[in-house]
């Protein structure tokens, strides 16, 4: 197993594993609180200002998945994989105007999640249960591929196992993380992910500086990349590859973008990232702040270009980034940037597995099973989660196909989208109703779910014609495809608006419009 | 004001047709790449504007 070990890298990286290993359980006694209240445990009492939320949210949205699979797609076909850039311009604007409201609105009535709010804003059991599923339906494949992720830079270390003994150095890893998970919360996370983002931004700055005085240039870097598009294309006509988007792609591009803004904080890990911050000028400034990370993304998204520069050949394009790096890196400083990936799934697993334990516990559990549950009943039934959650994950990983873990995902964009209207209406205006809402829920996930059935494997664009049953064909006469997420919000959205016209609904809003307002708008 | 600092970038961002080009290059790397990763540090510049300017009204 250890006989092609790279033994500096591995050192390397085993060093830095341990260090935030020692830092995850310290973490117990940073801030202090009563990890028994759940929103100590799982919102890490509400105290993360400004610089704290930044590394945390930071950590949090770009994940080791993130830094294995984006340069994938754009060393796979080039300039599509970029969306990634756009779909992180899109989001920095609207959280800044929307973001600060719910963190009012969550700090005034206690809510810890999306189906907290929505419940007190709409009075709808079934609503409050439709938005905790999908949050969690959707959070889970995602954990996994962070798994992935991780296990890709283990096997790049040269590790390597035969069946279930592959996954033996990963399995300690998620045991190490989800005990300290367990006993400090979300308060782990948020001090590991200073160390992964300050690594993070040094292996990356270090890749976009030494990789081009390697190679030449980006000149040469872009030229050799383009070289190997046409090659693609010529191989095979109906690939949509290149070093700018095809005709066909630019549909795609813009509304995977503009879904993909659209789900991302309807997550449940985002919006605790969000929601343990301690105001709402914490969230407005890292609008401005987190930026940074976004320029990161992008860099990154340009070492799946720089690979094919560097002459490497990878049959699966997710081996790409680490190959690259064991390539131009000296082995010290690959390990360091391998500890940084791996590091890099850690933080978001957290935050994940705690995310989707603060929904099952409020929206599922105290509703549906024990009204009656007490404080520490709460935190106690979240901590069991997010061990069965990360449990699940492995699980996931020893015996399915990763394949279908990026199916999964892959619908768990589209599904996510769905909770968006619900969500960003309601913090703006009581006019719609629970029930349409929950309709309008409804209608998006079926048709998400359709839309991406494709012929030969799940497809995540299509073109705006259907075949509606019993009624005959239906052609918008756009020519273009777009993300099956945007479509059927769209779609959702208008459901929700029709019936919400003729369907009022009578049920109790716990809120009051200044509940939204926090000091520094009121000011 | 506020909404139109925040809005600007995004509406620059979706409109892809208008900068899916290699050319004017920036030090080799393609327009379609720098334009986008320079449309970053703007769009984060506006936000702060559009801050300045919401603080600033009464």
């Amino acid at each position: 197993m250890i006989d092609n070990l790279n033994w500096t890298a591995t050192i390397v990286f085993v060093f830095f594993f341990a260090l935030v290993t020692v830092i995850g359980f310290m973490a117990s006694h940073w801030k202090a609180g009563d990890l028994n209240q759940l929103h100590e445990w799982g919102l890490g009492g509400r105290r993360f200002g400004p610089w704290i939320t930044w590394f945390l949210l930071g950590g949090d949205l770009y994940t080791a998945y993130t830094v294995i699979a984006i340069p994938a797609l754009v060393y796979a076909i080039g300039a599509y994989g970029f969306f990634a850039v756009p779909y992180t311009i899109l989001i920095y604007p609207f959280l800044y105007l929307t973001m600060p409201r719910l963190w009012a609105v969550s700090r005034k009535h206690g809510y810890l999640t999306a189906g907290d709010f929505v419940f007190g804003r709409y009075g709808d059991k079934g609503l409050e249960l439709a938005v905790a599923l999908t949050g969690i339906l959707a959070t889970m494949p995602y954990i996994a591929l962070q798994l992935v992720g991780m296990e890709k830079v283990i096997q790049a270390l040269g590790f390597h196992g035969e069946g279930y003994l592959a996954h033996l150095p990963l399995t300690i890893a998620f045991i190490i993380l989800a005990l300290y998970t367990y006993s400090s919360g979300l308060r782990a996370p948020a001090m590991i992910a200073f160390v992964k983002d300050i690594m993070i931004y040094i292996f990356i700055i270090a890749a976009v500086i030494i990789i081009p005085i390697q190679l030449g240039g980006f000149g040469v870097i872009f030229d050799a990349a383009g070289k190997v598009y046409e090659a693609k294309v010529a191989a095979d006509p109906k690939l949509q590859a290149g070093l700018i988007l095809t005709a066909p792609q630019i549909g795609p591009y813009v509304t995977l973008a503009i879904g993909s803004a659209m789900a991302l904080f309807m997550y449940p890990h985002a919006l605790t990232g969000t929601l343990a911050a301690s105001s709402g000028q914490a969230i407005r400034r890292n609008t401005m702040t987190l930026p940074a990370y976004s320029f990161v993304l992008g860099l990154i998204a340009l070492l799946g270009i720089m690979a094919h520069a560097a002459g490497v050949k990878v049959t699966n394009p997710q081996d790409a980034v680490p190959q690259l790096l064991l390539k131009v890196f000296p082995d010290w400083f690959a390990g360091f940037s391998f500890a940084a990936i791996a590091i890099g799934a850690l933080v978001p697993a957290a935050v994940m597995s705690i995310g989707a334990a603060n929904t099952f516990t409020r929206n599922v559990w105290k509703p549906f099973v024990n009204p009656q549950v007490t404080s520490l009943g709460e935190s106690t039934i979240a901590k069991l989660v997010s061990l069965i959650v990360k449990v699940g994950a492995l699980a996931f990983i020893f015996f399915v196909p990763t394949k279908f873990a990026v199916d999964l995902q892959l619908l768990g964009g589209v599904w996510m989208v769905q909770i968006f209207p619900a969500m960003i209406l309601g913090l703006y205006t009581r006019w719609y109703s629970g029930p349409a809402l929950l309709v309008g829920w409804a209608v998006g996930m079926i048709l998400g779910t359709s839309l991406s059935w494709g012929a030969a494997a799940w497809i995540s664009v299509h073109g705006l014609a259907w075949d509606i049953p019993l009624i005959g064909k239906f052609d918008l006469g756009l020519g273009f495809a777009a993300y099956n997420g945007f479509t059927a919000v769209i779609v959702n959205f208008l459901v929700a608006t029709i019936l919400s016209a003729v369907w009022k609904s009578k049920a109790p809003d716990q809120t009051q419009a200044a509940d939204y307002e926090d000091e520094a708008a009121a000011a | 004001m506020k909404y139109l600092l925040l809005l600007a970038p995004c509406v620059l961002t979706v409109l892809t047709p208008l900068y899916n080009a290699l050319t004017p290059d920036f030090l080799g790397i393609p327009l379609f790449y720098w334009l986008q990763l320079l449309l970053i540090p703007v769009s984060a510049l506006a936000i702060w504007a559009a801050d300045r300017v919401a603080k600033a009204q009464p």
